[in-house]
């Protein structure tokens, strides 16, 4: 049987109670606490014993300690003189246990325990979830303008969906941790006024959840992306991912290399900060750089096509192409398409432009919005599409869409795109639970419109 | 709440100061209290090492030496007359309640 285990714990990191209660546990069941790492928490095999587990916060403990410090030693000594020995430590975090269950407890002052914590507290947990938050409001307030000012392309785009919902709810965990505290400890010092300590109940479910939601998440955005993407896009999806797992693993590899090299508290600091900058900063170059050029190398293929996304049926074929509109041959154009699909909406766009110049192109975007509540917030925003230039609350320079009347379509609303003084040939199409975009190079007829619409109203 | 101004002192505080009176390691003021309250008053180590760093910062309390990691430390004059405040105000209290019950209720 093994004698090491490795757990992955999740626990709010001032719920001192909880961890408490679960080593206690572990202990009973005969395994001992022995290492706290990035990578889960160590267990060692022991003889099944009932023994008492204290979290203590010491605030003289850094993250970036290359070893035990003078002031750490002596904290455990005093600690062991009252029968606490010392079963792990990482960061501010200590954590003892005692044989005897009459022993003196390690904290005997409400009062201090309160506000020892604290100080620990702000060393780097506080600050920590604080960064994370702002970074969390910056990157959900985008997602949300985003999904307001071009709402279709969002809903149908499984990466951004999955973004998005994992800033979200990294905005929440925020949110429960640190008012999680800060609820305990008001609570805790008026407790502490009393002489009383107070125990602690995390956010451990929450953060389940979440972690639970954020692996659903991933593996419906991972599969859509194997499954489905194409391979433009797939490559990009590595190309993320692998920056990200070369960020972290480089990062803390420099952390741990100079715990090694017993660089100094602040050396490793300073280092490990200004390396995460400076490395997802040149990653991050290198990565868009690359990508750009990786993108206008792009050749099409022999059909003449480059086709991205994560949809592929009308990638292979598309429902309206421009000879099914003018007497041209495919092989005279270079076709671009592209398609998302999520549980939301689905997205098609097809770009169609000669080799030679003088044929006519054609652009257009199916989207189909299978989520029924979603259909009115997607109407008003196409529909309300307003570039206008305006001064003195006059118009301009107009630049919009405007309604027209095309009894001849079935379509339930046709709008035509009208800049500076008069109309352009782009069109949107509303139908009952899909919108058509489309732009001619001329005026389109009659006919014309009519087959659009019989083909692209169904799909 | 942490004290700052140490007006009045907790027990543990109290006897923590006492046991201070002479040159003393720290660590030993974790025996030292109950032995000298019958056990009635304990010290826990997490607590006692706060203490004593705030005491050092209110100038209540100096260290004497260092014996590799452990340190010595005694009561200061400031130290001394917070003690002796305490002690006077915890005299008064005895004080006001003989006056309410008077000696024989002792």
């Amino acid at each position: 049987m093994k004698d090491r285990k490795r757990r992955y714990e999740i626990f709010s990191f001032y719920d001192y109670t909880g961890i408490e209660k679960h080593l206690e546990k572990m202990a009973k069941k005969g395994w001992m606490l022995e290492k706290i790492s990035a990578l889960g928490w160590v267990y060692r095999k022991i003889e099944p014993a009932k023994l008492k587990f204290t979290v203590c916060y010491f605030s003289k403990s850094s993250e970036f300690d290359s070893g035990l410090t003078n002031d750490e030693i002596t904290f455990h000594e005093f600690c062991e003189h009252t029968g606490w020995k010392l079963a792990a430590s990482r960061a501010q975090i200590h954590i003892f246990y005692n044989e005897n269950q009459d022993s003196v407890p390690i904290e005997t002052d409400a009062a201090v325990k309160v506000e020892n914590m604290h100080k620990a507290m702000k060393k780097s947990y506080l600050p920590a979830y604080l960064v994370l938050f702002g970074i969390a409001v910056l990157n959900s307030a985008m997602f949300i303008s985003r999904a307001f000012s071009d709402p279709l392309r969002i809903l149908a785009d499984t990466t951004s969906l999955f973004g998005g919902f994992v800033w979200l709810l990294v905005f929440i965990v925020c949110i429960a941790e640190i008012g999680g505290y800060y609820i305990w400890r008001n609570k805790a010092k008026k407790k502490a006024e009393q002489g009383e300590f107070a125990t602690t109940r995390g956010c451990r479910n929450i953060q389940i959840f979440t972690l639970f939601a954020v692996g659903i998440g991933c593996l419906y955005w991972l599969s859509t992306l194997l499954f489905k993407g194409t391979w433009f896009t797939q490559v990009i999806m590595l190309v993320m991912i692998a920056y990200m797992i070369a960020l972290l693993v480089s990062v803390n590899g420099i952390k741990v290399l100079l715990k090694k090299a017993k660089a100094s508290r602040g050396v490793n600091r300073t280092v490990t900060f200004a390396s995460s900058f400076i490395l997802s900063f040149i990653m991050l170059t290198v990565i868009g750089v690359s990508l750009v050029k990786f993108a206008n190398n792009i050749k099409p293929d022999e059909r003449g096509r480059i086709l991205t996304g994560t949809i592929s049926q009308n990638l292979e074929s598309p429902p309206l192409t421009a000879q099914d509109l003018y007497d041209v041959s495919m092989d005279e154009y270079i076709s671009e398409r592209t398609g998302n699909e999520s549980f939301f909406a689905v997205q098609f766009t097809s770009r169609q432009y000669p080799k030679e110049v003088d044929l006519p192109s054609l652009e257009y975007t199916v989207t189909t919005v299978k989520t029924p509540f979603l259909y009115d917030l997607c109407r008003e925003q196409l529909v309300g599409r307003n570039h206008d230039e305006m001064l003195d609350g006059k118009v301009v320079y107009a630049n919009h869409y405007e309604k027209v009347d095309a009894p001849y379509l079935e379509a339930s609303e046709v709008y035509r795109w009208y800049r500076d003084d008069g109309y352009i040939n782009r069109y949107l199409l509303v139908y009952q639970d899909s919108f058509v975009e489309i732009t001619f190079d001329a005026e389109p007829t009659e006919a014309q419109m009519i087959i659009v619409e019989q083909k692209l109203s169904v799909i | 709440m942490a004290r700052e101004k140490f007006k009045t002192l907790t027990e543990q505080m109290f006897y923590a100061l006492l046991c201070l009176k002479e040159e003393c390691y720290g660590m030993d003021i974790l025996d030292r209290v109950p032995a000298m309250t019958n056990g009635r008053v304990t010290i826990g180590s997490g607590t006692l090492y706060t203490l004593l760093e705030q005491f050092l910062d209110a100038g209540m309390i100096e260290e004497t030496k260092v014996e590799g990691r452990k340190r010595c430390y005694i009561l200061t004059k400031r130290g001394k007359q917070m003690l002796l405040n305490e002690y006077e105000r915890i005299c008064a209290q005895a004080a006001d309640f003989r006056v309410v019950f008077g000696e024989e209720e002792e």
